[in-house]
C-alpha cells in the first residue's frame, strides 16, 4: 500500500502558511505569525483566531503537536508547536502540487521562469 | 476596555478550545495589540462564531431553534444512536443524511484516531484519519506489517451512520473490512479479512478476523510514524 494524501489536498492559504511556517523550526503561536507574515512579505497576515482554529484542526488530524518549550524560564503562556512527519509529507505533497500548477500557468501565459542567481 | 472585549470573546469560545488556546490567543493580544486592536478583536470574533459553528451540538441545536418543532424532530433523531432506532426513526433519517444537512455523527468522526489491533494475522498499533468533504468521506488506515513497519492505505466504501462507522481497505491478498462503533469517546469494532482473489483462496473466503480499539489522537501525543516499505 502507497500513501495517498490526496484526501488532505488542497490545502486552504492559513493551513499552507502555518504547516510552511514549522517546516524550519518549532515555533510558538506568536512565532508562527510573525513567520507568515514574513514568508509572504506582509502580503497575508493570520490573525490568533483563524492561527488557532487551523492549529486546532492540524492537531486533530495528527500533522502538528504540541512539543516542550525549549527553555523553562519561557513565559508559560508560551505553546511550541512543531510539524510531525505526516504533516511534513502532506507540506511536501501540496508544493508539489502547486509546482504543477505555477509549470503549467507559465506554459499558458508564457512567464519567464525566474532565473537562478549565478 | 479592549482588552476586556476581547478576553471576553475568549471566554465565549468553546471549552475545549478555550482551555488549549485562550491563554496563549491573550498574550498574543498583549504583544501585537498595538499594531491594531480592532483587527484583533474582528478576528477573535470571526474565530468564535467558526469555533461554535463547527461544533456538532452547536449545529444540532441551531437547527432545533431555527426551524422550531420540526427542527426539534430533527435533533431528536439525529440524537438517537442507530442501534436503538426503530426503523420509522431510520426512514427519516436517511433522506436528511441524503440531503447533506450536518450530521452530528459525521463531525464526530473527522479526525486522527490512534489504538490497537488484534488480529489472527497482524496486530498491533494502528492509526486511522478520517475527513469529512461535505457529502462524502476520505481517510487513510495505517496498519504494523509482520515486517514491524507500518503501511498506510486508502479507505474504500466508507460509511458512517449516526454511532456506526464501516470502511475497507485492500492489503494484499485480501480485503480488510473494519466495522465498529464510537461509544464513549472511544472507537471499537471487528475486522473481518476476505480474500481478494489474488492468489490461492478464492475471492470472499473469509481468511482471518480481530478485533480493534482507538481513541482520538490528543494534541501533544504521538502518533506512530507510518513509514514506507523499503524495496
Amino acid at each position: 500500500m502507497t500513501e495517498d494524501l490526496s484526501p488532505f489536498l488542497p490545502l486552504s492559504p492559513a493551513t499552507l502558511h502555518i504547516l510552511l511556517a514549522l517546516a524550519g523550526e518549532d515555533r510558538h503561536g506568536y512565532g508562527i505569525m510573525q513567520e507568515v507574515a514574513r514568508q509572504s512579505e506582509g502580503q497575508y497576515k493570520l490573525g490568533p483566531g483563524t492561527l488557532y482554529d487551523n492549529l486546532e484542526k492540524l492537531m486533530n488530524l495528527a500533522m502538528v503537536e504540541e512539543t516542550p518549550r525549549p527553555s523553562p524560564n519561557e513565559d508559560s503562556r508560551r505553546r511550541y508547536y512543531r510539524l510531525t512527519g505526516l504533516g511534513r509529507r502532506t507540506l511536501s505533497a501540496e508544493i508539489a502540487r502547486l509546482d504543477t500548477v505555477v509549470r503549467e500557468a507559465r506554459l499558458r501565459l508564457r512567464v519567464p521562469s525566474p532565473r537562478r542567481a549565478s | 476596555m479592549i482588552r476586556s472585549i476581547y478576553r471576553s470573546i475568549l471566554r465565549l469560545h468553546p471549552p475545549g478550545f478555550r482551555q488549549q488556546f485562550a491563554e496563549e490567543m491573550l498574550w498574543i493580544y498583549d504583544e501585537t495589540a498595538g499594531a491594531g486592536a480592532v483587527s484583533l478583536l474582528t478576528d477573535g470574533f470571526f474565530s468564535l462564531v467558526r469555533q461554535w459553528m463547527t461544533r456538532p451540538a452547536t449545529l444540532t441545536l441551531a437547527a432545533a431553534g431555527c426551524g422550531g418543532a420540526m427542527h426539534m424532530a430533527l435533533f431528536l433523531v439525529m440524537m438517537i444512536p442507530v442501534v436503538n432506532q426503530p426503523p420509522a426513526v431510520i426512514y427519516v433519517r436517511r433522506p436528511i443524511l441524503a440531503s447533506g444537512m450536518p450530521d452530528v455523527s459525521t463531525v464526530r468522526f473527522s479526525g486522527s484516531w490512534i489504538g490497537t489491533l488484534h488480529s489472527t494475522g497482524p496486530s498491533g498499533p494502528m492509526q486511522l484519519m478520517l475527513l469529512n468533504n461535505g457529502a462524502s468521506w476520505t481517510g487513510r488506515l495505517y496498519l504494523q506489517g509482520q515486517d514491524g513497519v507500518m503501511h498506510g492505505g486508502a479507505l474504500e466504501e466508507i460509511r458512517v451512520e449516526g454511532d456506526a462507522l464501516r470502511f475497507r481497505v485492500e492489503a494484499g491478498d485480501a480485503d480488510l473490512t473494519f466495522s465498529g462503533q464510537l461509544q464513549q469517546g472511544k472507537l471499537t469494532g471487528i475486522l473481518e479479512a476476505t480474500a481478494n482473489g489474488a492468489r490461492f483462496a478464492p475471492r470472499g473466503r473469509k481468511v482471518g478476523e480481530g478485533t480493534w480499539v482507538m481513541a482520538r489522537a490528543q494534541a501533544g501525543s504521538r502518533a506512530p510514524e507510518p513509514r514506507q516499505r523499503q524495496s
